[in-house]
């Protein structure tokens, strides 16, 4: 494959909107999807994300805007047409075909030779670890095998975009965990563009080249996953992704591309997205993780420990301190489990500290 | 994968061609009223071509066809061409319209004119979707339009002609006409005190004994409650005079319990307190299935909820219970009341002097011929109906508390309180034992030389069936087959269409399809004579209209199984199959009929038995080459041939049942292979 082919986007949405009565479920948003590439779209119930991928599978027209693949304006193309996949929320696997029957339904409404699906569709189950399983109903098999199903189903048509519209939603947590490195390694191997809707931001940093968060029917922000858990272009994205705090800082000033701020006792130089305006107030994200709690210490952000959670592999607290309640992830625990109640002393992890506009 | 390159459209030009040479075989207009005739050997004197000199805007009609035709073989774009399409498709449809409703509707109309009408609708459909006006593929739009079209013509119209028979006066447009032709007819205000004096009482009634028989069924801790079950499946299966036949066999004047029993000779059940209690055992157990519904559905742990909050048993029930009950009750009410006024079988078998608006429009054709009367008097009837109707649908409907994705808790049913529990067993058995009463007499009443008079047990009465009633019976069967799977198959496309798709003029597509729920029998068939038994339309002295009239009649059952089956699959299943690259016919065909499959069947089984049973509408449309088993058994009761009325009856009921058991046992053996996947609440939907 050439560069060249590599920088061009697969898939372009440009403005669209979509009105279902008086809702906006999505409005003006543009995207490009490069080739081979699984972009995430991340964000609460009733964002739009959905609606979005439904527009791109050709599910639902957008009241406005166009979207492209390969160059084309599909926009009013029908969904049979499209040669764009979708594996489901339910996987909706047909309940009275068996898994063969289910795999082979596409190439059979294309009309391959029967002998040309069977090889396919064993090939393809054995690909998938399911080999010897093709007599098999839907309710027959795990929740995971059913996956798998639904997966290959969509991939033996080697479509040009694969869509997953929250796939692992109803997985357990450890299985959802596995199925996601599953999906990801296979859509790295065959370099099939993808766009994966989920609203768990972790199974979203996990698995995307790029997240879009989307919040209100429009976009938040577009980025890698260290970008967006790093520097987050809002209080919503920071918040979203992960957990942070937001703090209200002074700005004291401007100095090496970092910006000189005060926050409580401490005077910290951080990084920014866009210079912010001299003399005004400011908010910090401090990620939990990026917080020190020590009982003993005596220096630092004084608190007080409202709730306190053992959680195994980390200590969890919420802290009351002159700046606002924080959350706190203690994974070295030096100082011991402290109880409720318990006088604590703060330090941040200045380097992770990020100013949001 | 081609997207926006230039290519003909195989569908339209080969369509184009094929409409050419179906107009060239088949006659144009229609000779002798045959308005369905088919091919008429080497005849070709009404095909189009030899009409184009008589009516100019044929021409025009079919230069218009002829360019779609080109256009389908022109190298275009899918855009242009679509907007091409619809402009010449659309302009076809108006035209046609405009040249034989508006300027030759003394023109009777052929199977060719049907064919260049709706081939003008399905380009038009394929326009639609290539322009993405209807969501979805020619399939979607074609069959919307195509139905559209159908209501029009089969639902509306009808309607229409009854308006304009009492509104219009010489060609004048007089609303006022209907008063002065009601208050001129001396018994106007006596039929319509009695039909709604009628229609409450059965009412009221038949949802207070649906009502015991639902919780005792689904509520009590009656050990053989199941039996009483099998009362629900009774009146359906039960042809119209059936119960009043037996009615007059126990309780009229050589009646069992009234002349051997009690020793009276009367006629007192030939009035208002027969027709009340026949409409009730027909109706009691449409009640019951509506409130065993409700019952069944709700929420035990609502019930849980208010014993833990300290109620006791009974003010759980009034407090709980009675309240969630409460829309069901009025819809079992309201549903009671309208088959009530639709009923003709009863109020004529056992009226005597209590004449109601269904008998009297009757009488009005059949016995004075005044059309405009029985328009007239058809138009209240419809008002009273359709009002119910909408209240039913858009009131009480809305006020519904039992939702469908409500899952109920199965684990314990919480019986009644003692002593309502003890009383409504008590009641229901005896309900139970009088219907069984008099079932048994009708059965018996085959058996005999004359009821009460000579007991000795015949069979010349089956004797006489073979000779005097067969002929009917096959043609009831016929018509019957024929019209089921036509029910059937349209019923479920209207609500596929209706519950998956979101077109323009969705809500009154789909009000129009239940309409025909609400009209009462006798208004469809007086709506049916006027407006086919003239130029542009002729259908009646046909099996056709037979057949047409039972599927629209009969639709919404296919279109209510329909849609409960659609709301239990998900509609991913679709969306699945269309992103895998399938059609939306091919999605239809291979996903959403295997998954309902059960509903289909029941959809057959209904409408089916509904065909055999039918006699309101089709007693004004039968001839003496079409006649049907009903019209034929209030044939022979009018002549006092009571016993032969019996036996037909019971070989028809026998028919009936067969009918049903066949059908559960192809639907068992079907998801005992596999071949059927069916929660329990589609299996209750087929048996019932």
């Amino acid at each position: 494959m050439s560069n060249d082919k590599m920088e061009t986007s697969e898939l372009k949405l440009e403005n669209i909107s979509k009105r279902f009565g008086k809702v906006t479920a999505i409005d003006q948003v543009s995207l490009d999807i490069p080739h081979g590439k699984l972009i995430t779209l991340l964000g609460p119930s009733g964002c739009g994300k959905t609606t979005i991928l439904r527009i791109i599978a050709g599910l639902e027209i957008p009241t406005s805007g166009h979207v492209f693949l390969g160059g084309e304006d599909i926009t009013e193309l029908p969904p049979n047409e499209r040669k764009i996949s979708m594996v489901f929320q339910s996987y909706a696997l047909f309940p009275h075909m068996n898994v063969y029957e289910n795999i082979a339904y596409g190439l059979r409404v294309m009309h391959w030779p029967e002998q040309k699906i069977r090889e396919t569709v064993r090939e393809s189950l054995k690909m998938a670890g399911m080999g010897g399983l093709e007599k098999r109903g839907p309710s027959e098999l795990s929740g995971g095998q059913q996956q798998r199903v639904a997966v290959t189903r969509s991939l033996v048509l080697q479509p040009k975009v694969l869509l997953f519209d929250e796939p692992l939603s109803n997985l357990d947590a450890k299985l959802r965990k596995r199925m996601r490195g599953e999906i990801r390694n296979l859509q790295r191997d065959l370099g099939i563009t993808s766009v994966y809707v989920t609203h768990d931001q972790s199974e979203a940093l996990a698995i995307s080249d790029q997240i879009v968060v989307m919040a209100n029917a429009v976009i938040s922000q577009v980025g890698g996953p260290t970008e967006l858990y790093k520097k987050p272009a809002n209080s919503f994205v920071a918040d979203f992704i992960g957990e942070a705090n937001i703090v209200e800082a002074e700005l004291v000033g401007i100095e090496g591309g970092k910006a000189r701020v005060k926050v409580g006792p401490f005077k910290l130089s951080v990084h920014y997205r866009q210079e912010p305006d001299k003399g005004s107030r400011v908010k910090l994200m401090i990620r939990p993780e990026d917080i020190h709690i020590d009982p003993t210490v005596k220096k630092g952000l004084r608190g007080v420990v409202k709730y306190a959670m053992y959680e195994g592999a980390t200590n969890d607290y919420t802290v009351e301190t002159e700046v606002g309640e924080l959350s706190i992830s203690d994974y070295k625990s030096e100082g011991g489990f402290c109880e409720r109640g318990t006088e604590v002393f703060l330090s941040f992890r200045e380097e992770n500290v990020f100013l949001i506009n | 994968m081609k997207f926006i390159d230039l290519a003909r459209e195989k569908a339209i030009w080969a369509g184009g061609l094929v409409v050419f040479l179906l107009l060239t075989f088949f006659p144009f207009t229609a000779t002798k009223g045959m308005a369905l005739a088919l091919l008429k050997q080497g005849d070709f004197s009404h095909s189009i071509w030899n009409q184009l000199g008589e009516l100019p805007l044929l021409n025009l009609l079919l230069l218009l066809l002829l360019l779609i035709t080109i256009l389908g073989l022109l190298n275009l774009g899918k855009r242009l061409r679509g907007k091409l399409l619809f402009a010449l498709s659309l302009s076809g449809a108006l035209l046609f319209t405009i040249q034989f409703v508006l300027l030759t509707p003394e023109i009777k109309l052929g199977m060719g004119s049907f064919i260049l009408f709706f081939s003008f609708l399905l380009f038009l459909a394929r326009s639609l979707s290539r322009l993405g006006l209807i969501r979805g593929d020619a399939f979607v739009s074609g069959s919307i339009l195509s139905i559209a079209a159908l209501l029009v013509i089969f639902i509306i119209y009808p309607l229409l002609v009854i308006l304009t028979k009492s509104f219009i006066v010489e060609r004048a447009f007089k609303p006022a006409n209907i008063f002065t032709v009601l208050i001129a007819y001396p018994s106007t205000w006596r039929i319509m005190k009695n039909s709604l004096l009628m229609a409450s009482t059965v009412g009221v009634f038949s949802t207070a004994i649906g009502l015991a028989f639902a919780l005792v069924i689904e509520r009590s801790r009656f050990r053989f409650k199941r039996f009483l079950h099998g009362f629900s499946l009774l009146p359906i299966i039960t042809p119209p005079f059936v119960i009043g036949l037996a009615i007059i066999f126990m309780f009229g004047r050589m009646g069992f319990f009234t002349n051997k029993v009690l020793g009276i000779r009367s006629s007192f059940i030939f009035g208002y307190p027969g027709i009340v209690l026949a409409q009730t055992l027909c109706f009691a157990p449409i009640a019951f299935l509506i409130l065993s519904g409700v019952i069944h559905s709700m929420d035990t742990a609502l019930e849980e909820a208010s014993y833990t909050l300290g109620a006791n048993r009974w003010r759980s029930f009034r407090t709980i219970i009675w309240p969630l009950m409460r829309p069901g009750i009025a819809n079992a009410f309201l549903l009671s009341v309208i088959e009530s006024l639709a009923d003709f079988a009863n109020p004529i078998l056992l009226g005597g002097d209590f004449d109601v608006l269904a008998t009297s429009i009757y009488l009005a054709i059949i016995g004075r011929y005044d059309e405009v009367l029985a328009a007239s008097l058809g138009i209240v009837l419809l008002s009273v109906t359709l009002t119910t109707f909408v209240v039913q649908r858009y009131w009480v409907g809305k006020r519904s508390y039992v939702t469908i994705t409500g899952k109920p808790s199965r684990f314990a049913t919480l019986p009644l309180p003692k002593g309502l529990d003890y009383s409504l067993v008590g009641f229901t058995l005896l309900w139970a034992a009088l219907t069984i009463a008099l079932y048994g007499s009708v059965f018996l009443g085959g058996f005999v030389k004359l009821w009460g008079i000579n007991n000795t047990f015949t069979l010349m009465h089956y004797k006489r069936f073979l000779s005097d009633g067969f002929g009917s019976y096959i043609t009831t069967l016929q018509l019957a087959a024929i019209s089921a799977p036509l029910t059937a198959v349209l019923g479920l496309l209207i609500a596929y269409l209706v519950s998956r798709y979101r077109f323009f003029g969705r809500q009154p597509f789909e009000f129009t399809s239940m309409l025909s729920f609400a009209i009462p029998g006798t208004v469809i068939g007086i709506g049916y004579v006027m407006a086919f038994n003239t130029a542009p339309l002729v259908f009646t002295g046909t099996a056709a209209i037979l057949v047409i009239c039972f599927v629209f009649r009969n639709m919404p059952v296919g279109i209510r199984s329909g849609m409960a089956a659609l709301q239990q699959i998900d509609p991913a299943l679709e969306e699945a199959s269309i992103t895998l690259g399938a059609s939306n016919l091919r999605t239809f065909s291979k996903v959403v009929l295997p998954l309902i499959r059960p509903a289909i069947l029941s959809g057959l089984i209904f409408s089916f038995v509904r065909a055999m049973t039918a006699i309101s509408a089709v007693i004004f449309l039968v001839t003496a080459r079409t006649k049907l088993a009903t019209t034929v058994i209030l044939g022979r009761i009018e002549a006092g041939k009571l016993g032969l009325a019996t036996a037909y009856c019971t070989i028809l009921i026998i028919t009936m049942a067969a009918a049903i058991v066949l059908m559960n046992i192809i639907v068992k053996r079907m998801v005992k292979t596999g071949k059927m996947h069916v929660s329990g609440e589609e299996m209750e939907a087929v048996k019932i």
